[in-house]
């Protein structure tokens, strides 16, 4: 399968230090790849980059063969870890919205998991709670058929039970050929879902692999080699 | 997909706006039937028959004065709160957490960026449209009341006949005019926009404000500009070729549309700029 994204000498430098320092690498289609690290470790910039929200400062990024703009954004799905909604809008304004500019999204699958979730259609995002905002807005960036989804800290604040339904939400609708970038540092709730996984500290990548080989080969888990490459 | 965009804009600052333009045009019928009132009150109290009569015709008028000069100030207020409403849509769509999704959207930087002028200089015509009108009918209200033709008069000392009509001086200041009139609609907004755009660039706290107040700032420096480019304007064509009407004018225009056009310009493209290459959504 072909590569998805890559990235070579990427660097990202703001006023004055860099969030991220000569990164160089490549994801294959129809993976879900865990990007982590500890807080503050460059994970957000990268995922911004690739979302096209900022402009590397040297290097060079592609996705699906493009340089981020309007192509590149046609492709990919992104969730911020804060919502995005305007609160004067009603659940059903926002799916109009996400049908009107998105080709691949599928608004009779974001129904149908709304749904499922007993959140009401004609609810305005003002009266939402954060934890179901958060809901709505998985559902909405799940709903589209995108080629790479880049998800930014999704179970960060939500509680046990909303995780597993994140997860399963995660794993039951992205397509065999899409590829899912996952940013957290609560890797227990996720290592079991992830093909690979890149640990990215102070903007550098520190180590990249297969998650199935660290628990074959190491008979660690990533938990536990998080742990031991970040320990303070 | 500016269709769209637009659309979205457009409601969504309409979506208080239009409420707003509603309280206005009230605001101005109020102020034209409270002008009549305040003519009937004069000549009450011109006819009064007793003192008791005359204070409670003094306080009527003081009343209805102040019924006045509200309305005229909430028509004025209008047209501020839909400046800011404009900006508010423009700062908050663009620099705040919706930033993610609009930035994210498969189009474009400057479709984005089209959009919102669209948006923002129809509700700019819209919102010029009711304060002249209103303020018209007020006008023409106090006329009519009155009987007085001074109105016209002040309009009359302003409008400066030519001695000799010209034809081909007829079209070249109706265009340079027109011109200048859309250039006057367009820059204000692209002006405001790219304050607001620098200040969310350069500030981390207070934007809004610190936008309206490079815009204020940048207002001032033209306005400055403007004066000053007129006195010299009229003493350099009155120097070579006389006084003219048609040369005046257009001289004028021209100034007007080559300093107002140049800010529009960079305006534009530096506001572009700035949001394909330098933005940073906390």
């Amino acid at each position: 399968m072909s590569n998805i994204l890559e990235a070579r000498n990427l660097t990202k430098v703001y006023t004055r230090e860099a969030a991220l320092d000569n990164i160089s690498m490549t994801i294959p289609g129809g993976k879900i790849i865990g990007l982590l690290g500890p807080n503050g470790s460059g994970k957000t910039t990268l995922i911004k980059l690739i979302a096209g929200l900022l402009v590397p400062t040297s290097g060079e990024l592609y996705i699906d063969g493009h340089v981020p703009g309007e192509k590149t954004k046609a492709v990919v799905s992104y969730l911020p870890e804060r919502p995005y909604f305007q609160n004067s809008m009603k659940i059903c304004d926002m799916l109009s919205y996400f049908e009107d500019f998105y080709a691949d999204f599928d608004r009779q699958r974001a129904e149908q998991m709304l749904y499922d979730l007993h959140i009401p259609l004609d609810a305005r995002m003002r009266t939402l709670s954060k934890g179901t905002k958060e809901k709505v807005q998985l559902v909405l960036v799940m709903s589209r058929r995108a080629k790479l989804y880049l998800l930014d800290e999704p179970i960060a604040g939500v509680d046990p039970a909303a995780r597993e339904y994140i997860m399963r939400t995660i794993l039951t609708n992205y397509g065999e050929d899409s590829t899912i970038i996952i940013s957290t540092h609560l890797i227990t709730d996720i290592e079991q879902i992830l093909d690979e996984f890149v640990f990215i500290h102070r903007g550098r990548i520190v180590r990249a692999g297969n998650a199935d080989d660290v628990r074959i080969e190491e008979q660690k888990s990533l938990d536990q080699l998080f742990r031991e490459v970040f320990k303070c | 997909m500016l269709r769209k965009l637009f659309k979205y804009d457009f409601l969504a600052i309409g979506k208080n706006m239009w409420i707003f333009t509603i309280i206005a045009i009230c605001l101005a019928v109020v102020a034209c039937f409270t002008f009549n009132g305040i003519y009937e009150i004069g000549n009450f109290i011109g006819n009064a028959p007793s003192d008791r009569d005359m204070a409670l015709g003094v306080s009527l008028m003081m009343a209805a004065v102040m019924l006045f000069a509200l309305c005229l100030c909430g028509i004025i207020a209008y047209a501020v709160i839909g400046m800011i409403m404009i900006l508010v849509r423009y700062y908050s769509n663009f620099f705040t957490d919706e930033g993610y999704l609009t930035f994210t959207l498969p189009v474009k930087t400057s479709t984005l960026l089209h959009s919102k002028i669209l948006s923002g200089i129809s509700w700019f015509a819209i919102i010029g449209v009711v304060v002249v009108l209103s303020f018209v009918a007020v006008a023409t209200t106090i006329a009519a009341v009155t009987g007085d033709s001074y109105l016209w008069e002040v309009s009359d000392y302003y409008t400066v006949e030519p001695e000799s009509i010209s034809v081909i001086g007829e079209i070249i200041v109706g265009m340079t005019e027109t011109i200048s009139f859309v250039i006057a609609i367009i820059e204000p907004v692209l002006l405001m926009f790219l304050c607001v755009t620098l200040a969310s660039v350069i500030a981390r706290r207070a934007r809004v404000v610190i936008g309206i107040g490079l815009f204020f700032a940048v207002n001032s420096v033209t306005s400055a500009l403007v004066t000053a480019g007129d006195v010299f304007m009229s003493y350099i064509t009155t120097e070579y070729f006389g006084y003219n009407y048609y040369i005046d004018t257009a001289t004028q225009s021209v100034f007007y549309i080559l300093l107002y056009g140049s800010i529009l310009v960079v305006s534009y493209l530096l506001n572009r700029y700035l949001l394909k290459n330098k933005l940073n959504l906390i």
